[in-house]
């Protein structure tokens, strides 16, 4: 990549803010401020922190390609993903907040469902995590790699060791912080690119809006409608409640903060993709129909930005990945400790917090090692993206709302609606266009069903939630 | 429709943007105060 001796102080500038933002949030005493932040993060910083995770490479140069091939008929299909955020926030982020002793989905779940349901929790939620952080360490170790030349391993190692540190020092509430630092930056640079764009166009704007009528018609003729139902439902459901959501949720400081905060960031997500889908159709202006839809985001960037600008952009993209990455990071290893290490032996806190920064280091190597040997990576985070909700998210929802659970049904319900999916997607290859997500709900439901029709009931172990009485934490 | 994606949309954005930096040099302040206390 071409870049001036401006583009890389911008950044370098911004590696720099961040390194000084986590010194100054760095020093964790517990446990309990590592995992959660001490519960006491307020509406602003939940909405912001959950937006910055929820934005990733996916959400903006992904999304970017898909507005450059199709116009706005992804950002009509994701729609159903703001929908679904506010709907948590309405519904169910609440109902977290009151688990004030909870730290992880798994603790949750053991209230509910038992041990065995927390394990199996716990390993489905650091692979997932562990996915995750390694495919954001390669993008942007690529990202690095394209910029200074240097050897890909090292690129990654670079970007995810940066991460871990301060995720190391200063747990979920650093984590939180630099979000926030993040969301601001590439919130103020990414419409800003657009803006520019929109008032540079060699077209009128007339032609504009045809062309994007055009693209979206042309993309949903080439789609059937089980596959427009099909991205529907996976963007609804398929990162309904993972680690990094649910952790916000635990960390707020009251069910109004967790409430406001995931209805903020679900409707802020509606406003977002609509810019970067808007990115991808004012880019086939400019740069005629044959570009890759991965380039379309940075070759924009590059036509239309001035040197300096331009390096302001490439510290927002490195924003844009390094806040997703934090966060499944930080949630990697709280769940490390809580749902598979001392699910056997209570820990005390010290232990728990040395695990925890052990395990950020472990988690962040492991990572390093996953994305740069396997080349397969995508094909394994698909995976686990397809088997959360099956696995997770109908036991977990009714965990929050049922006081009368099974423990059978849990784990009976993780397990059929787990395999269900893998086999579905790996063995069978998703036949008739259905995604795996379909049917891995429909046994996920099955499972539940049978084992509360079989299994021996747990009573109720939970103090009545304050919400249901109408107090606030 | 155009307008809105490509002009309101943006400057949502940044309003959002420029809210949560305020906001975000607040919360530091509270965790240098609970870390100064801590101490």
């Amino acid at each position: 990549m071409n870049i001036s001796v401006l583009d890389i102080a911008g950044i370098i500038s911004y590696f720099v803010a961040t390194a000084l933002f986590a010194y100054f949030t760095r020093r964790t005493r517990s446990f309990t401020e590592f995992s959660v932040g001490n519960r006491k993060v307020p509406t602003m910083m939940v909405f912001a922190s959950l937006a910055a995770t929820i934005i990733g490479p996916g959400f903006s140069i992904g999304f970017t390609g898909k507005g450059y091939n199709s116009g706005y008929l992804f950002y009509i299909l994701a729609l159903t993903y703001g929908l679904q955020t506010v709907l948590v926030g309405v519904f169910f982020a609440p109902r977290l907040t009151e688990y004030t002793d909870c730290h992880t989905i798994g603790d949750v779940m053991e209230k509910r469902y038992g041990k065995f349901t927390h394990f199996l929790t716990g390993i489905v939620s650091v692979g997932l995590c562990v996915g995750f952080t390694a495919v954001m360490g390669k993008i942007a170790g690529n990202l690095l790699h394209s910029v200074t030349g240097w050897p890909l391993f090292l690129c990654i190692a670079t970007v995810t060791m940066f991460t871990a540190v301060y995720t190391f020092t200063g747990g979920v509430r650093a984590v939180i912080a630099t979000d926030a630092m993040h969301f601001s930056w590439y919130t103020l640079v990414v419409p800003i690119m657009l803006l520019t764009a929109f008032v540079k166009l060699p077209v009128s704007h007339l032609e504009l809006s045809a062309s994007a009528s055009a693209l979206t018609s042309g993309g949903f003729a080439g789609l059937n409608k089980m596959q427009i139902f099909g991205i529907m439902i996976s963007f609804l459901l398929g990162e309904t409640l993972i680690p990094p959501y649910t952790n916000r949720a635990l960390a707020a400081k009251t069910t109004s903060a967790s409430r406001r905060g995931f209805i903020s960031a679900g409707l802020f997500c509606t406003v977002w993709l609509a810019i970067v889908a808007s990115l991808g159709i004012c880019a086939r202006q400019y740069l005629g129909p044959n570009i890759g839809a991965d380039d379309v985001f940075i070759t924009l960037a590059r036509l239309i930005l001035p040197s300096g600008v331009f390096g302001l952009l490439l510290a927002a993209i490195i924003a844009i990945v390094m806040s997703s990455q934090e966060s499944v990071l930080n949630s990697a290893t709280v769940s490390l400790v809580r749902d598979v290490i001392g699910i056997n032996r209570p820990l005390s806190d010290k232990a728990e917090l040395r695990l925890g920064r052990m395990g950020t280091l472990l988690i962040a190597a492991i990572s390093v090692v996953v994305s740069t040997y396997s080349p397969s990576i995508i094909d394994g985070l698909l995976i686990c993206y397809s088997i959360w909700a099956p696995s997770i998210l109908l036991p977990f929802l009714i965990a929050l709302y049922r006081k009368n659970t099974v423990p059978a049904a849990g784990w009976l319900s993780m397990i059929l609606g787990g395999t269900t999916s893998i086999i579905w997607q790996t063995i069978l290859k998703e036949p008739f266009g259905v995604p795996a997500i379909l049917p891995g709900l429909v046994m996920s439901t099955f499972g539940y069903i049978v084992g509360h029709s079989l299994g021996t009931s747990r009573g109720n172990n939970l103090p009545e939630p304050a919400l249901l009485s109408g107090q606030e934490k | 429709m155009i307008y809105v994606t490509c002009v309101v949309c943006p400057l949502i954005a940044i309003g959002c943007g420029v809210a949560v930096l305020i906001g975000v040099v607040h919360f530091v302040e509270q965790i240098r105060n609970d870390i100064r206390i801590s101490k």
